[in-house]
């Protein structure tokens, strides 16, 4: 249990998910607002959802940082790049398992942490992220990220949805040119 | 990256390990196997076998235990897997195994399983432990009563219908 993933920000711990992260997670994928994560579903489904998701580490060497409050330690989300198999490359995700938890700049100091990571620490040039067309929410904190409409990786595989892509510092197309 | 806290068992002839990315294509190959996989839940598309392979990772990372891969000391090659499945809806902690195809009819999965049982009750400190067969599974009811294990109730499992519910001896009996 060495290698355990590991970052912190200001506010939020961040590390690979664990048993302790599975009631928020269970109760995230049991609500209405799972939905573009294939939810509301039943605590088994949601279980070996929640489960497969912490699998992916291993499979992958990367994946979901469950997030936690560095104050109270409770789980607010989760945060990074989902690669199951059908997806032509890593998805950079993040979701809040409770509205509560909206408004606080939690997701964005989450993804920040993580984009820096994948970017600075593992040398990635760029990450995808598949946003809901409906999700007014998530499309501005994508731009806000610095990601913009991407119309070159592979299709969006999921319904109803757009690609943004986020790019390393200096490795955008422009930057590049 | 190792995620799992999976010990490293040995038998005369086996490896017990945490499972390993390179272990997903034989495993997959099995679960797309339709025909010998029906204990798993049988699967048809690549995605889900794979899920399932992501699954047994999780399990190990939040219950403490899952499947190890069986890998043949000789060849160094995984050869099954074998270990206690408990995911959210099980009836109880299960004592599990299955032998790849080409590996069959060596005595492997009862090695396995047996090693499985004692760590089960030595290291984890289960006091009783199941196998849940799909009907007709012949080898592995054969299999679970060479390991002194009993019929005890038909149940229905949320993932694969009707099962069979085998009892293993317990601790004391198996550790003697």
């Amino acid at each position: 249990m060495s290698q355990l993933p590991h970052l912190e920000t200001d506010r939020l711990i961040l590390s690979a998910p664990g048993a302790a992260d599975q009631p928020a997670m269970l109760s995230f994928l049991g609500s209405d607002r799972a939905e573009f994560y294939g939810g509301p579903m039943e605590p088994v489904a949601a279980w070996h959802k929640f489960s497969a998701y912490v699998g992916q580490w291993v499979l992958r060497g990367y994946g979901f940082y469950a997030i936690r409050l560095k104050d109270s330690g409770e789980t607010i989300g989760m945060a990074g790049p989902h690669h199951p198999e059908g997806f032509a490359e890593p998805e950079m995700s993040w979701l809040l398992t409770d509205a509560a938890y909206e408004g606080k700049g939690y997701a964005r100091e989450a993804c920040e942490a993580v984009l820096r990571d994948l970017f600075e620490t593992r040398g990635w040039d760029s990450v995808v992220s598949y946003i809901d067309t409906a999700n007014a929410a998530s499309r501005a904190l994508a731009l806000r990220l610095g990601a913009r409409l991407d119309e070159t990786g592979a299709p969006c595989p999921l319904p109803g949805c757009e690609s943004f892509r986020h790019f390393a510092p200096g490795r955008s197309p422009e930057a590049r040119a | 990256m190792s995620l799992t806290q999976a010990p490293y068992l040995e038998t005369e002839r086996l490896i017990l390990r945490g499972p390993e990315p390179e272990d997903a294509e034989p495993l997959t190959e099995f679960l797309l196997d339709r025909a010998r996989s029906d204990g798993f839940g049988g699967y048809d598309h690549r995605g889900d076998a794979w899920r399932w392979f992501a699954l047994n990772v999780g399990h190990w990372h939040l219950r403490g235990y899952g499947y190890f891969t069986i890998e043949l000391k000789e060849a160094g090659t995984p050869a099954g897997i074998s270990g206690i499945w408990n995911p959210e809806g099980w009836p109880e902690p299960e004592l599990g195994w299955v032998v790849f195809a080409e590996f069959e009819g060596k005595g492997i999965a009862s090695e396995a399983a047996r090693r499985v049982r004692r760590y089960a009750y030595e290291d984890l400190g289960l006091k009783t432990l199941t196998s849940n067969i799909v009907p007709g599974n012949t080898r592995s009811i054969a299999l679970a009563e060479r390991l002194g294990a009993s019929y005890e109730r038909t149940y229905q499992n949320y993932n694969m219908g009707e099962d069979l519910l085998y009892r293993h001896p317990g601790p004391d009996e198996v550790l003697g």
